[in-house]
């Protein structure tokens, strides 16, 4: 005679499930840090030892799949080399005030007392009077350094990411001012509104670990050297 | 009546409200459509076809690439750098010889009994004509970088950009001063060199005469150092010099006249010996916008060789045949 089954309480089924969780959760602990000591250590005499990948992302081993860091984050940003200062990127963009700024590489500057950057091309005077000026929101800063050298710096608020610096200076100087996308205002939107209109194509999505592009340096640039 | 009132009232209103968005662009007026926003370079970089001289062109193609320097010496042989190679080439551009080297030569010369003189970024080597190389001469400063070169009959001057003067060299290769340094008088500023562009020119008469790129300038020195005079000026039109930095190089004629060459916009112009412009002789419209370190050189005959380093040639410039007078 079969004994009757008793049957399974609520409690019971819960307490169950709860313990069939548990040990679930620590089977996948152990394993994890199983896999973690086996990749961290390169050289391991044992089956299947880590043979020293650089990191795991780039690891063969199946079993790594799960520690892999997920799909890299990119962003927007313009190439200064494809870039031709058509002035879109000051009114195309979504926000306000565009996220394309002017971006001065100081290592690249020649201090110039004439820079193009700075002045129109047939200016009266050498002074940062504003009809001289090329920037049209006087967004470049000019400090004597000594004779005759001055130093420029980008005042990112004013600064609308026209361009009209950037030609000057590539055109008539070193090239030290570059459009660039910068982080801290742009929205990182699906579909960039600039990066559709550019004429240029110079824009292009980079990793979010390294954001910004900078065309090579010249080599006839005595600084660059 | 109401609804054509409403609706002038809504047209209205829409009118005034793109008014204000319009003003309230950050962008203020610039926007591409708008003319007075462009920056038109091809306006500023075209040339005065007043001012070209008549002049016929000839092209030499050399087998080394990567062209970086250029001279021509007493016998008219062409010499040209290249990254990693000296290659010597007859007047009429036949190929003589080739001296493979370890590293980029930045500037050449040649004395009067035909050694060659190659400035590398901090150093100078001389070979003889046959190639072999005699000396290897010690830096004058391991930070130098020089960029051109002469030699006389009792020194060597080298321009070095980085360091921004030029240094004298007894023919030995000991260092025996420098030209250039700031004065409190006439050469307050001293040299401005803002880029790798720093040339140099010995006058018939032993002098030297030194571009100063960064005030638009050409400055005369005797071999001593001591400074005479200078001339040059900074404008956008062909009178003067244009851009940051200018003339990047510059050669002298026989008969004293100056030919200069610009960067930014790229130009090759000829001065008489007081710093008056002659005329053009070859504009931005002959070579590409970042056409850059067009090196010069003259022979005997007047002939004025342009390095082209965008198509490693040189290009030849004389006066038509039809222009040519006999003494």
């Amino acid at each position: 005679m079969n004994p009757t089954p008793t049957p399974q309480t609520r409690r019971d089924f819960l307490r169950d499930l709860m313990r069939g969780a548990m040990l679930l959760a620590l089977a996948s602990f152990a394993g994890g840090v199983l896999l973690r000591k086996r990749c961290a250590a390169p050289g391991d005499n044992y089956p299947g030892a880590c043979t020293g990948c650089p990191d795991i992302s780039t690891c063969n081993d199946p079993a790594a799949s799960a520690f892999r860091t997920p799909i890299q984050r990119t962003v927007w940003q313009l190439d200064p080399a494809k870039c031709i200062q058509c002035g879109q990127c000051a009114t195309d963009c979504v926000l306000q005030q565009s996220a394309v700024k002017c971006v001065h590489r100081s290592e690249m500057c020649g201090y110039c007392k004439l820079c193009f950057g700075f002045f129109i091309p047939g200016a009266t005077s050498l002074t940062s009077a504003a009809e001289n000026q090329i920037c049209p929101t006087a967004a470049i800063k000019r400090k004597f350094i000594e004779e005759p050298y001055f130093e420029y710096a980008i005042d990112e608020p004013l600064c609308i990411g026209c361009g009209r610096c950037v030609k000057g200076c590539g055109a008539f100087g070193n090239g030290s001012l570059v459009l660039q996308v910068r982080h801290d205002r742009c929205v990182n939107c699906n579909d960039c509104a600039i990066a559709r209109n550019c004429p240029a194509q110079a824009f292009s999505r980079v990793p979010a670990d390294q954001p910004y592009l900078f065309a090579p340096k010249p080599t006839h640039s005595w600084k660059a050297s | 009546m109401m609804k054509t009132f409403f609706l002038l009232i809504l047209i209205i209103a829409l009118a005034a409200t793109g008014v204000i968005l319009w003003q309230m662009n950050p962008c203020g007026n610039c926007s591409p459509s708008n003319k007075e926003c462009q920056y038109d370079l091809m306006a500023i970089k075209k040339t005065d076809t007043n001012l070209l001289l008549r002049t016929h062109t000839q092209w030499i193609k050399p087998s080394l690439s990567n062209l970086t320097a250029l001279v021509v010496d007493r016998s008219d042989r062409i010499i040209v750098g290249s990254l990693y190679a000296i290659e010597i080439l007859s007047a009429q551009g036949t190929h003589i010889t080739t001296l493979p080297l370890n590293e980029p030569v930045r500037c050449l010369t040649v004395s009067a009994q035909g050694d060659i003189f190659a400035g590398f970024n901090d150093h100078i080597e001389v070979f003889d004509q046959a190639g072999i190389r005699k000396m290897v001469w010690k830096s004058p400063d391991p930070k130098a970088m020089l960029t051109s070169i002469a030699v006389s009959s009792t020194h060597v001057f080298a321009a070095d950009c980085a360091n921004r003067i030029v240094w004298r060299f007894t023919l030995t290769g000991e260092p025996d001063g420098q030209i250039g340094h700031k004065d409190q008088v006439q050469r307050k500023e001293g040299f401005v060199v803002p880029s790798a562009f720093f040339d140099l020119a010995l006058a018939a008469d032993g002098s030297i005469w030194v571009a100063n790129p960064g005030v638009h300038r050409l400055d005369h020195f005797t071999a001593e150092g001591v400074f005479l005079n200078s001339w040059g000026h900074f404008s956008m039109d062909a009178k003067g010099f244009c851009g940051c930095c200018n003339p990047s190089n510059m050669a002298l004629m026989p008969d004293g006249d100056f030919i200069t060459s610009e960067k930014h916009i790229v130009r090759v112009k000829r001065y008489d010996a007081q710093g008056r412009l002659r005329g053009v002789i070859s504009g931005q419209e002959e070579w590409p916008d970042k056409a850059v370190g067009l090196d010069l050189a003259v022979d005997s005959s007047g002939r004025i060789l342009v390095l082209d380093p965008t198509a490693d040639m040189i290009r030849i410039y004389t006066k038509p045949v039809s222009e040519i007078t006999t003494p």
